[in-house]
Formats: structure tokens, C-alpha cells, sequence
């Protein structure tokens, strides 16, 4: 049973009076109780597709085409209303950066309460009585005197477990969390992650975790899709990802993690950069930097090929 | 308030000095509003002295030569009379009331405005106007006018209103397009306001309405709204770029909540020391309208005008100049200490 299920969606930016779509044809499915991370570097849309969910690009952008269906309901066909309702309460979302995702004038209280005030009907009390469970929950000592802090006074890693208490307040059952430890250091974000798994256990909420960090992925998910310029290009079960990556792509990245063993060894690097969103190449967009190129991948964008069960790849010459 | 607020406020000690000097002046009005009015007010501030003429202030009355009920209370001439013999206390009570709900008033009326368009500046100033609102806004504008039987304002409606039509057929993606943004409307006319200078337009104005103190607040606040509206534009601006904005719209709250619950307590510092600053400078429109004359009409008395009255005397009667001169000075400071202090307390990030 598919929780989250996203068919062939397209999203597009005017930009300078061009229209570019940012993502094409990107399809995936998320469980109950599943994490699935979309793994990428910056600029090849994993924010945009993950604002998609939800509605929330700029306005600039357009959903061009396909269809997002949770708990069947088709998410680009409802209105701004009923969207209101489902943003909150049944999806809810985790950002990069917890101090300014967090508002400065209010304490924390306040912006936990704001999440059950705009959903649910509660007494004054049983608020306060809320926020003290969740603050308990995502790990935050003394909750009843942080209560009345304001987000200045919290530490980095303390403000994204006051962003989680703020996505766990209605009890979604998925939450999307984009970067969420990309902002603090190492020691802390295995504390976050592992706050993830643990709620995720408990609440058997699905998570859609978004990164660029592979460290992340094998630590946090159960399936991964590695998305380039836009386009999923590989997508699979972690193993399959992690032992036996497809993609050129996706091998370069994992390629270029540094290792503790190799300690004389030149970190490597995968050259170029990300294609600008405006002068994509017309075939396969990884071509310029691949090492692989043959004709075909200039000419036209590679179809899926299954390799195993659930592990598919776009790719001309691998798979 | 938010908690901490007061405690910060509280270890301002020039802040605390103004809004102390300012409740005292506002008791003293209330109580000069209650002193001077009714039909034999203890504190007559229109009983004329014909005898008593330009005396200086504390001295003693002549009860010889005046009738019983032209006695000033306990005898003395506080602050002095003025050229007609009236007690210049009396009318300084009686004026009190005017030049502080003056500020108010006009500060609230051009902060309320300021508020909505700055307001709808920043946030919705992407929005285009598309050429249908425009035959929308003629089409309307058409019925007011022939409403009114303003003919020619009607006819030229209907003129434009052609033209676009006419404009409409030749072209078919027309009605969809949009002409100017809503930012750059909204920009242009408080460009156009700000070019005016505003004490002459407040002038005019007062020339074609019969003077009364409520159209002055009124005039005053409809033209002092420009500053208001740049501040809560360009901070809403900003703000709607934060991540904040964008975390509270994942949660589901509405446009409307987060304009006013989210953004607004962040755009709402700068507006509220503005504000404090306004009422000081509407004290002072006020008192130089009444000192040129267009102020609130005569018999009554405001700072403003006992000022101008006593500019003749400034050499044989300077208690005349003196004593409203000082009070406006003394309220406009205690509001701007007062103002800053508010900033300071404002500021979350000073809190603890």
C-alpha cells in the first residue's frame, strides 16, 4: 500500500520570460513506515520536487504535468483550501535552516502551538500540556522552562529538534525533510538521525529525506532515488545503490566520498558542474561529464531499465 | 505584552522618563478636559478680563476690580493672561486634551492606512493589475459618477472604456495581460504623496472643509501615511523571503494568519518608533496650523493657537510664547525618548 505515489511530474520556472522545466518526469513512491531519500547535488531539483508535494513553489513555477497521489487523493487537483488542511496535519515539512525557518519574535511554545491552533481545536492547557510531550519526544532537556525561550536561544541542533516537534505536532503520517542536518555538525546529526529513526519506529511515519550527503542515505534510508539535472537517474533499494550502483552518475558520487583508509589518496571529484537550468543539453544531461559518451546519450534522454527488483536506471551504455 | 518586555523597557531610565512625562500630561488633559468644560468650568478658559491685561505669570488677581465669578482659583494667574485678560492656565488645560488627541488620532488613522498598503505592497506586490480589472475599475467608476451626475467625468469614463474594448478586439491575449504590478502602483502614488509638500497640502485641504478638531486629526493622518507605508513595505519585503514565511505556509496556516499573526510582529518594531515619532510631529502640524490660523476655530484653545496669539506680545508677554512653546517641546521629547525605549524593548534578540 502506496502512502505518497508521484507519476511523471513536471515542474517548470518562467525565468527572463523562458519557460525551463526544473523537474521532468520524476516518479516515486513512498510506504507507510518507508524512507525514501532523494539524493543529489545542488540545482538538479530535490527541493523543487519536494516543495511540489506540498504546492509550495514560488510563483513563479507551474506543476506542468503529472499527478501526486496520497492516501487517494490526487494533490495537484485540490484546492487551495483543502490543500491548507492537508499541509500540517497529514504532510508536514522539515527545512534546511532551523533558525530561520523558525520565527524570531515568537517563543517556542508559540510556534508549536501555531501548528495544533490552525488544525485542531484545543484548550489553552492541553496546548501547553502538547508542546511539553513533544519537546520530551524530540529529545530537549527542561522542557518546561525552554517552553518560554525564544529560537536565539537555542543551540543549532536544538532548534531542528524544536522544527521536529513542530512537524510531529499532528501527528502526520509522512514528513519531508529537506537538508535538515546539512546545517549542523556531525556529532549532532547523528543525534538528529537517529531522533528520526526512533520517531519513525514509534509513529510508523514515512519520511521523505532529502540530501546531498551519501553518509546520510546508508545511515537513515530504505530506498534511495539519485536525481541529476531534474531526472531520477537511478533509483533502488539502498544495497542496490550502495553495492551495486548503475549509473555513472551515481558511481562518481559514491566515488568521490572521502574514506578513512585511503588517507594519502587524492579526494576524487567528478568534473563539471550541474548544468544550468536554461542550457541543458538536449540528450542524456550527465553526458558532458560523463567518461562513458557515445552518440546515443547526446542524441536523446535514456528510458528506465529495470536491473533487478526495484533497482532501475537511466543509462544509455550501463545496465 | 511578550514576556521580558517590560523588564527591559523598565532598565531604560530616559525611556521610563518620557512615558512617565507623557501619562502625567495625559492625566493633565483628562483632567483639564473635566476642569474646563461645562457652563462655570472651575478653570474658565474664555472668561475675558478686560482690567487684568498681559500679567505676568503667579501674580495675584485684583479682586477689587473684578465680579466674583471672574476670580481665577486661588487667586492667581498661573502662567499669566494674555491680551484679553483670559487666564493663560485655563486655556493651557483646555488645549491639552486637543494637541494630544491630535497625535493620537492622526497617527492611528495614518498608521491604519500605512499598515494596509505597505502591506499589500509588499506581499501581494508581485500580483499583476490585468486589463480586465482596469475595464472593471471604468465600468465602476462610470456608475459613481453618473451616480453623482458628474457627467463629464462619466462620458470620459465611457471613453476609456471604449478604447479598451476596442483595444480588446483587436488583440486577444490582451485581457489576460498585465499592465503595471501592484508594487509599482502602489509605490507611484506614495511617490506622488511624498511630492507634495505636505503642510501646504494639509492647508488646502483645511481651506475647503470647515475647520473643526476632528477634520484636522482626520486631514492630518490621511496625508502623514507615506512614511508608514515605505516601512512596512520594504520590511514585508524581506520578510516575505524568509524561511519562516515559507515553514508556516507548510503548515497549512492561511494568507491572511500569516500576514497578521507572522509577519506582522516582525515589520510591527519600526512601525510602532515611527508611529511615536508621528505623534510627535502631528503635535506640531497641529500647532502650526493653529498658529496660522487654519486650526481648530477660535474661542476654543489649543497650543497652537495661544502660541500664535501671544508671537505679538513676544517682547511685553513672553509667558505668552513660553508657556505653550515649552509643553509642546516637553511632550514631543518624552514621546521621542519614549519611541526609542520602545525599540530597544521590541527587539527579541535584547531579551533575556
Amino acid at each position: 500500500m502506496e502512502l505518497l505515489s508521484v507519476r511523471d511530474l513536471n515542474v517548470g520556472f518562467f525565468i527572463e520570460e523562458k519557460f525551463a522545466l526544473a523537474v521532468r518526469d520524476v516518479s516515486f513512491s513512498v510506504k507507510k513506515g518507508e524512507t525514501l531519500c532523494i539524493v543529489g547535488e545542488s540545482g538538479c531539483g530535490k527541493t523543487v520536487t519536494s516543495l511540489s508535494i506540498l504546492r509550495l513553489i514560488p510563483p513563479n513555477g507551474r506543476i506542468v504535468k503529472g499527478n501526486i497521489h496520497f492516501k487517494e487523493k490526487d494533490l495537484t487537483r485540490l484546492s487551495e483550501e483543502q490543500m491548507r488542511d492537508i499541509r500540517g496535519k497529514e504532510i508536514s515539512m522539515i527545512f534546511q535552516e532551523p533558525l530561520t525557518s523558525l520565527n524570531p519574535v515568537f517563543t517556542i511554545k508559540d510556534q508549536i502551538a501555531e501548528a495544533i491552533i490552525v488544525h485542531e481545536n484545543v484548550l489553552k492547557q492541553e496546548i501547553t500540556d502538547r508542546c511539553i510531550t513533544l519537546l520530551k519526544e524530540v529529545g530537549i532537556p527542561e522542557p518546561e522552562k525552554r517552553l518560554y525561550d525564544y529560537p536565539h536561544q537555542l543551540s543549532g541542533g536544538q532548534r531542528q529538534r524544536v522544527m521536529i516537534a513542530i512537524a510531529l505536532a499532528c501527528n502526520p503520517s509522512l514528513i519531508i525533510a529537506d537538508e535538515p542536518t546539512t546545517a549542523l555538525d556531525v556529532t549532532v546529526q547523528a543525534q538528529i538521525l537517529n531522533l528520526f529513526k526512533e520517531l519513525q519506529e514509534r509513529y510508523k511515519i514515512s519520511l521523505l529525506y532529502i540530501t546531498h550527503d551519501l553518509s546520510v542515505v546508508a545511515q537513515i534510508a530504505d530506498k534511495v532515488c539519485v536525481m541529476y539535472s531534474g531526472i531520477i537517474v537511478e533509483e533502488g533499494s539502498v544495497e542496490n545503490i550502495f553495492y551495486r550502483p548503475a549509473h555513472p552518475y551515481t558511481r562518481g558520487l559514491l566515488d568521490s566520498l572521502p574514506k578513512r583508509a585511503h588517507k594519502k589518496q587524492k579526494l576524487k571529484s567528478i568534473p563539471g558542474v550541474v548544468p544550468d537550468l536554461l542550457s541543458r543539453p538536449k540528450g542524456c544531461p550527465f553526458y558532458p561529464r560523463c567518461s562513458l559518451t557515445k552518440q546515443v546519450c547526446i542524441e536523446k534522454i535514456p528510458n528506465f531499465k529495470e536491473l533487478e527488483d526495484g533497482h532501475r536506471v537511466r543509462c544509455h551504455i550501463l545496465g | 505584552m511578550n514576556r521580558g518586555f517590560w523588564a527591559i523597557f523598565k532598565k531604560d531610565k530616559l525611556g521610563m522618563l518620557g512615558l512617565f512625562i507623557f501619562i502625567l500630561f495625559f492625566v493633565i488633559a483628562i483632567l483639564g478636559l473635566i476642569l474646563t468644560s461645562g457652563r462655570h468650568p472651575l478653570f474658565d478658559p474664555s472668561m475675558i478680563r478686560l482690567e487684568e491685561k498681559l500679567k505676568p505669570p503667579l501674580s495675584h488677581a485684583n479682586i477689587n476690580v473684578l465680579s466674583p465669578e471672574q476670580i481665577p482659583p486661588f487667586g492667581i494667574y498661573i502662567f499669566g493672561t494674555d491680551e484679553l485678560g483670559r487666564d493663560v492656565f485655563s486655556r493651557m488645560l483646555q488645549g491639552a486634551w486637543v494637541s494630544l488627541t491630535v497625535g493620537f488620532v492622526a497617527v492611528g488613522i495614518s498608521v491604519a492606512i500605512g499598515i494596509v498598503i505597505g502591506g499589500i505592497a509588499g506581499y501581494f506586490g508581485h500580483y499583476y493589475i490585468k486589463n480586465y480589472h482596469m475595464l472593471l475599475i471604468c465600468l465602476f467608476s462610470l456608475g459613481i459618477f453618473s451616480f453623482v451626475k458628474r457627467y463629464w467625468s462619466a462620458l470620459f469614463c465611457t471613453l476609456i472604456f471604449l478604447l479598451l474594448l476596442l483595444y480588446v478586439k483587436t488583440k486577444s491575449p490582451f485581457l489576460k495581460k498585465g499592465i503595471i504590478s501592484v508594487d509599482t502602483l502602489i509605490t507611484g502614488i506614495i511617490d506622488v504623496m511624498l511630492c507634495f509638500p505636505s503642510f501646504f497640502l494639509i492647508l488646502t485641504i483645511v481651506a475647503f472643509i470647515p475647520g473643526s478638531l476632528y477634520s484636522i486629526m482626520v486631514v492630518i493622518g490621511l496625508t502623514s501615511w507615506m512614511g508608514t507605508a515605505r516601512f512596512v513595505r520594504a520590511e514585508f519585503l524581506s520578510l516575505r523571503e524568509q524561511d519562516f514565511v515559507l515553514a508556516a505556509k507548510a503548515l497549512g496556516v492561511s494568507e491572511f494568519r500569516i500576514i497578521f499573526r507572522h509577519m506582522m510582529p516582525n515589520a510591527i518594531a519600526p512601525v510602532l518608533v515611527s508611529a511615536t515619532l508621528g505623534i510627535a510631529s502631528a503635535i506640531l502640524t497641529e500647532a502650526g496650523l493653529s498658529f496660522l490660523g487654519f486650526g481648530v476655530p477660535p474661542p476654543h484653545a489649543t497650543w497652537g493657537n495661544i502660541l500664535a496669539d501671544g508671537k505679538q506680545y513676544l517682547f511685553d508677554a513672553p509667558w505668552l510664547t513660553f508657556a505653550p512653546g515649552i509643553a509642546i517641546l516637553v511632550v514631543v521629547l518624552s514621546f521621542n525618548l519614549f519611541g526609542e525605549a520602545l525599540r530597544d524593548a521590541l527587539n527579541p534578540r535584547l531579551r533575556y
